[in-house]
């Protein structure tokens, strides 16, 4: 016998995505080590994926998908190609953040973030 | 059977322990993944050991692979996976042993800004919860009150990956030749800064300038 499953609210996913966007932020604010900090924000790049998706699977547009010789209506999964272009970008800013990390390491002899402080006025 | 309208959190608790294997699954799976997923997200920014927050981050990125997949996106939950899980996180680590001594001392992680941290982030969820769940007239309408059962997608997400290939390659062409372009720039930026010191080296001074100053 299988029963009709009830989804998941989308208050649900939106609390759990605010929660793991503050953590993030406690991260970055908190941590001294630069790498700890860029660990902090693809905590938030993943809360922001969750609530785009989140936002999309439950109050997203339709579109008809003309395929071959049918027409179908679906949803449009906009929020999930937002999503993917949020992973590329974080994709690309680890790469670039590291490897500051990394250039700072060689420079400073550390990658602490109160030891680099030659922008302060 | 399952009430409409969940007025309290207890029937809700008590609707969710009633049927959890049967109608109550989804929220089941999502209970367990954002316990997953909070938990190993705060070991991430607490812990003294970057080599086990890195692993933490790559639980936490599984986790939220599985919310991808409970929000019936499993193109992107395979997304999450190889490229989070396996790209990032690996980097990460190679990144921290790059730069950190394993069998060296641990290094304090928090700052002195510790306790204003948790104050800010601590307030920041505060407010956004409260933008979520009272109204502007200050009237509770959290999901504990107001959540309809029947908010079931009346339209077939089927084939998510094929969707979502044609809307990459017809609808959103230009950003994705964009990303594709800040790819390539990031790639060559993460080159040149991570290759370090190459023209970075002082001029030598001519030979026997100091010596003849010390002779004379």
């Amino acid at each position: 016998m299988t029963y009709p499953e009830v989804p998941v609210p989308i208050h649900f996913y939106v609390m759990l995505a605010t929660l793991l966007f503050c953590v993030g932020i406690y991260g970055c604010l908190a941590r001294r080590n630069a790498i700890a900090i860029l660990m902090s924000l693809e905590l938030m790049f993943n809360a922001c994926n969750i609530i785009l998706v989140a936002f999309c699977q439950r109050h997203g547009v339709t579109f008809t998908l003309q395929s071959f010789s049918r027409a179908q209506d679906i949803e449009s999964p906009v929020g999930q190609i937002y999503a993917i272009f949020v992973i590329t970008i974080a994709a690309a800013e680890a790469g670039v953040g590291l490897a500051l990390a990394i250039a700072a390491y060689r420079h400073f002899k550390s990658i602490n973030m109160d030891n680099i402080n030659i922008l302060k006025w | 059977m399952t009430p409409d309208v969940y007025t309290s959190l207890g029937q809700y608790l008590s609707w969710l322990l009633g049927n959890l294997l049967g109608a109550a699954q989804p929220h089941l799976y999502f209970w367990v993944l954002t316990v997953v997923i909070l938990a190993s997200a705060i070991g991430v920014v607490t812990t003294r050991n970057l080599i086990h927050a890195a692993l933490l981050l790559a639980l936490s990125f599984i986790g939220v692979a599985g919310v991808f997949v409970l929000l019936n996106a499993e193109f992107l939950a395979a997304v999450q996976v190889l490229v989070y899980a396996g790209g990032i996180v690996t980097l990460i680590v190679f990144a921290i042993m790059l730069s950190e001594r394993i069998t060296g001392k641990k290094a304090i992680t928090q700052n002195r800004q510790s306790v204003t941290a948790l104050g800010v982030s601590v307030a920041m969820a505060l407010v956004m919860l409260m933008i979520l769940l009272y109204n502007q007239d200050g009237y509770y309408v959290g999901p504990w009150r107001w959540w309809i059962t029947a908010e079931r997608n009346e339209f077939p997400s089927a084939s998510n990956t094929m969707v979502i290939g044609k809307s990459l390659m017809s609808t959103y062409t230009l950003a994705f030749w964009i990303a594709s372009v800040i790819l390539m720039l990031a790639m060559i930026g993460a080159l040149i800064l991570a290759r370090g010191e190459s023209r970075e080296t002082p001029p030598v001074p001519p030979d026997g300038h100091e010596s003849g100053e010390e002779t004379e």
